[in-house]
């Protein structure tokens, strides 16, 4: 359904709903139009690395609300509306597109060939068809791209050292995303490496992931790992029902340790924003984006959460509390 | 949308504020599909004549109130506005108000306070 201008003629009543801000600004901002960065996401709203970019604006002495303003259109894991969601962006007359994914990052440069775009979370850039090379990417696209699957048989022996006495570890994807098939491939080779059963688990829909993993007995399996976000929000669904049946969990991000997970190890998505806002610093100084070389963030964070694992009630090895870059508590 | 529906049928126009900028307003109401319009109290104007304007400190974290957001924290000082709902008739008197707080609210209370004024009509 289209938004509906406001119709006095028609309407009577007025219901004011008060939202809380997403993005506050401060009273009495100065007038004129700030640099409006459109930022695209899969995701359920602000991300890390959305919010390392604005982090970094700041610190690079840019004012927000001021000097630029940023809108974040998110999709809640569906894919297919990227190419929708970019096109609004563009409508929307914003300076920049910030993206986080190659998918985000194809469906923007679908949009326009004219605007900038920025991308901070691309595993391979020149392998995606985003960009001719890193010294020189061409087009209207830069960005920061990160390590991605190549950690993902560092995650799964880190997992390992985590609980020594793990044997069955069970991996739920997305069957349709080529992405989590290339996961599957690298955990099952990792899988073989340090010792674990790798179990997969596809699913075709969030309904199917959602009843699936409700199915999951402890005993059956030793542990969870997730797949890159936010697929048929398998992430969420993962840490929803690993807290209910008490069995560990292992994310590519932090933030899902933030908010319940055991363990993470991956990019620092935070560090890629704050990376990718010196990228953008450069084009609001009138740099072309064909002519910024990409940037890689070598940043890795592993998270451990002391308070779930002592709710799960697993003795985690002393020395993996020295190699943890973050434990929450 | 349901809900909406239910409002629109009553002849309820349904308003959306927030101290966001026009243009966040715009990327949020098309990531959720909204039907109603978003309006922008950049200014906390309206905010403090509603009295639920609310002061956050800087280092807040934001993700609770946004439910969605993923550990945004504020860098400065903000006032931004309380979840709250009202309801004024076309006479732009004050006919209703629900501060819900942090606890999603539903909507059928408001609902049956309009039907209710719309039949003393």
């Amino acid at each position: 359904m289209e938004p509906n201008g406001f119709e006095s003629s028609r309407f009577f009543w007025l219901l004011l709903l008060m939202l809380s801000a997403a993005f506050p600004v401060d009273p009495g901002h100065a007038t004129g139009r700030p640099f409006r960065i459109g930022a695209l996401t899969t995701s359920w709203g602000p991300t890390p690395m959305i919010a390392g970019l604005r982090d970094g604006l700041l610190e690079l002495g840019y004012r927000e609300t001021e000097d630029f303003e940023i809108g974040v259109r998110f999709t809640r894991g569906d894919y297919s509306t990227l190419p929708l969601a970019a096109r609004q962006l563009v409508q929307h007359g914003v300076d920049l597109i910030f993206v986080g994914r190659a998918e985000a990052a194809r469906a923007a440069k679908a949009a326009t060939r004219e605007i900038p775009i920025v991308f901070a979370a691309v595993s391979d850039p020149v392998g995606a068809g985003l960009i001719d090379r890193f010294a020189r990417p061409g087009d209207n696209i830069t960005g920061v791209s990160d390590l991605g699957h190549e950690l993902g048989g560092k995650r799964l022996a880190i997992y390992r050292e985590l609980l020594p006495e793990m044997k069955r570890v069970l991996f739920p994807y997305d069957a349709t995303y080529p992405g989590h098939k290339v996961e599957l491939e690298v955990y099952g080779a990792a899988a073989r490496r340090v010792g674990v059963e790798l179990l997969e688990r596809p699913f075709r829909t969030e309904a199917e992931a959602e009843l699936g993993l409700d199915q999951i007995q402890k005993g059956k399996v030793d542990g969870l790992l997730a797949p890159r976000c936010c697929l048929l929000n398998i992430p969420g669904l993962v840490l929803r029902f690993a807290s209910q049946k008490a069995l560990p969990t292992m994310f590519r991000q932090a933030f899902w340790v933030e908010n319940g997970g055991l363990a993470s190890y991956g990019p620092d998505y935070y560090a890629s924003g704050l990376q990718a806002a010196r990228l953008v610093d450069k084009i609001l100084n009138g740099a072309k984006p064909a002519a910024i070389p990409a940037e890689v963030n070598t940043r890795i964070e592993f998270a451990i959460n002391r308070k779930v694992g002592r709710a799960l009630d697993i003795n985690i090895p002393a020395e993996m509390w020295f190699k943890a870059d973050r434990v929450i508590r | 949308m349901v809900d909406y529906e239910r409002f629109n049928d009553l002849g309820v126009q349904i308003l959306g504020v927030s101290v966001d900028g026009s243009f966040s307003q715009k990327t949020f109401a098309d990531s959720l599909g909204l039907p109603f319009p978003l309006l922008s109290d950049a200014d906390a104007k309206v905010s403090r004549l509603y009295a639920v304007e609310k002061f956050v400190p800087a280092g807040a974290d934001l993700t609770p109130v946004m439910q969605a957001g993923m550990g945004f924290r504020l860098k400065k000082d903000r006032i931004i506005a309380s979840q709250a709902f009202f309801l004024i008739d076309k006479q732009g008197i004050l006919r209703g108000r629900w501060l819900p707080g942090r606890e999603f609210m539903s909507s059928e209370k408001i609902f049956e306070m309009a039907e209710h004024l719309a039949k003393r009509l």
